[in-house]
């Protein structure tokens, strides 16, 4: 038998692709649930905003329509820019040794992973925006997700959103990896996620951060994930450090795809497959 | 072909003892054992050769299956397969063989059998020629008919055990790897399984490398066997062989465990 050509093994991955999608769009419960979180907290996190703005308005480093755009897409979105979204599948498999079989395939594991956790980050996004979206932009102005303020706006969040969308899952990466050396590497996992949650923006937009922290993370990939297309579609980054910005994005995406894939190889070297 | 030579591998093991005070102590410094999984491991085989690889629980056999299939790296030795090391290639190494672990599943659980076949096919790049040709033959061999429309979940496990046997051949392997194929089978399914082997290395000429604890197995299958403890091989011959090492009368897992006592396995 030849050796596979490259359409060939990228017809591998489309089918991992195509199988998580739509496993992933079995859970229309779970969605409409998530859903009604998401516009609670939405109107919780506007709420407090709002305080905010009225407290002290020139203390207040973003437009309130900005703010709300960014409340708004940061929970229709959640399941694509949030590190904590994980496939707990990939985990069992490492406990119960069903790893095993995933090595027996001819594919890479990495990209595998990879791939499969877009599907399922995908298909979770897909059941949750859309009607989220639907409802954000017809509140009244000031809590509504509002258009883009231009298309230039518009076009670098949609692909600024993909790099965030790969660059969060190559992070995600690591506590797979990681989980391949430790068994239960649960302390690990808690720590990382819930430093990464308020690094990226996730608890507070960073311009809401202290300058010196803002500095800090500007040097860490963490600030090249939500926080970029969030701002990008109000326009609060501004058109000249559009694309400074987006190649920051794919710098940080090469440099953990590099060093989680060569992680990995080391990890699958030393791995103990468990059970007999 | 498979040349092995010199395959060792070790695991360390954690130990502590039960209660919190070894907890406690357990927390401050970690002991652990080391354990010989094999321990220079030398054989080869040749294609269409169908071997039986036996042996106590924990000798080894499992061991032996994951590094031969390239999903685990030994610690030292070497091992080629059709003239690749099966861990550093992976991935082409695999498409040239099949595996089945009696323990562990290779279908997706909650689709229909019929529906795995296809992923598989794809996942391989099977032609659709070889493809139908091979389902074919396999579902009248392995009687699958109605299992091919059954989710993997509903199956019981001597159905099961056919549609893994079918899913490890459809991208037609030259070599196949069986770790305890028949375990928790009922006479019947034993039965099938065996007919569906021998047939499989008489038409197509696959290797065959059989782990198994059911003598019987190893009875209607193998021409030779491999018999492993503490990591080393003890024996490689047929079974006449084996019966003249254990040099005794019975049954054959009479002779069998007191070959086992004989080597202090048991």
């Amino acid at each position: 038998m030849s050796s596979p050509d490259r359409t060939g093994s990228l017809a591998v991955y489309r089918q991992i692709f195509r199988i998580r999608l739509a496993g992933g769009l079995q859970y229309r419960v779970a969605a409409l649930a998530g859903l009604a979180t998401q516009f609670a907290w939405g109107f919780m996190k506007l709420l407090m905003y709002r305080a905010f703005l009225e407290a002290n308005p020139a203390a207040f480093p973003m437009t309130p329509a900005a703010i709300a755009a960014y409340v708004w897409l940061q929970q229709g979105l959640l399941m694509l820019l949030f590190p904590w979204f994980l496939d707990h599948q990939i985990f069992a498999g490492i406990r119960s040794g069903q790893l095993a079989v995933e090595l027996l395939r001819p594919w890479d594991l990495y990209t595998s992973w990879f791939v499969a956790n877009i599907g399922r980050r995908l298909a979770a996004t897909v059941l949750r925006a859309l009607p989220l979206f639907a409802v954000a932009v017809c509140l009244p102005p000031g809590w509504r997700l509002g258009p883009p303020v231009s298309a230039v706006a518009g076009l670098s969040f949609a692909f600024s959103l993909i790099l965030t969308l790969l660059l969060v899952t190559a992070f995600t990466m690591f506590v797979y990896i990681a989980s391949l050396r430790a068994l239960s590497p649960l302390g690990a996992r808690t720590l990382l996620l819930g430093f990464s949650d308020f690094l990226t923006g996730g608890i507070i937009p960073i311009p809401f951060m202290s300058p010196g922290l803002q500095r800090l993370l500007g040097l860490t990939p963490f600030a090249s994930m939500q926080d970029v297309p969030l701002r990008l579609w109000s326009g609060d980054i501004p058109l000249a450090e559009i694309p400074v910005t987006l190649a920051r994005q794919a710098f940080w995406l090469v440099v953990l795809v590099a060093l989680g894939w060569l992680w990995m190889r080391r990890a699958l070297r030393a791995i103990v497959l468990q059970g007999g | 072909m498979i040349e092995v030579r010199g395959l060792s591998k070790e695991y360390h093991v954690r130990r502590r003892g039960s209660g919190a005070a070894a907890v406690w102590r357990s927390f401050f410094s970690r002991s652990h054992d080391v354990i010989q999984a094999l321990d220079d491991v030398s054989f080869r085989i040749a294609d269409g050769e169908m071997v039986g690889y036996i042996g106590p629980n924990g000798a080894g056999k499992s061991s032996t299956i994951k590094i031969l299939s390239g999903i685990l790296w030994p610690d030292s030795g070497s091992c080629l397969i059709d003239g690749r090391v099966p861990w550093l290639e992976r991935r082409e190494h695999v498409r040239q063989i099949g595996v089945v672990f009696g323990q562990r599943s290779q279908l997706w659980w909650d689709v229909p059998v019929g529906d795995s076949f296809v992923l598989i096919r794809e996942l391989y790049q099977v032609p659709a020629a070889d493809f139908h040709r091979r389902l074919d033959e396999l579902s009248e061999l392995l009687d699958l008919g109605e299992l091919l429309r059954t989710p993997a979940r509903q199956l019981s496990l001597g159905q099961r055990m056919r549609c893994e046997l079918a899913a490890a051949l459809l991208h037609g392997p030259r070599i196949l790897f069986l770790d305890e194929p028949t375990i928790g089978l009922d006479a019947t399914a034993k039965l099938a399984v065996r007919h569906f082997i021998r047939e499989l290395n008489r038409e197509h000429g696959t290797t065959v490398i059989l782990t198994t604890h059911d003598m019987q197995d190893i009875e209607a299958l193998t021409g030779r066997i491999l018999l492993i403890g503490r990591g080393r091989i003890l024996l490689d011959g047929s079974l006449s062989e084996l019966k003249q090492a254990s040099a005794g009368h019975g049954n054959l897992d009479e002779l069998v465990a007191r070959l086992y006592q004989r080597y202090e396995l048991a």
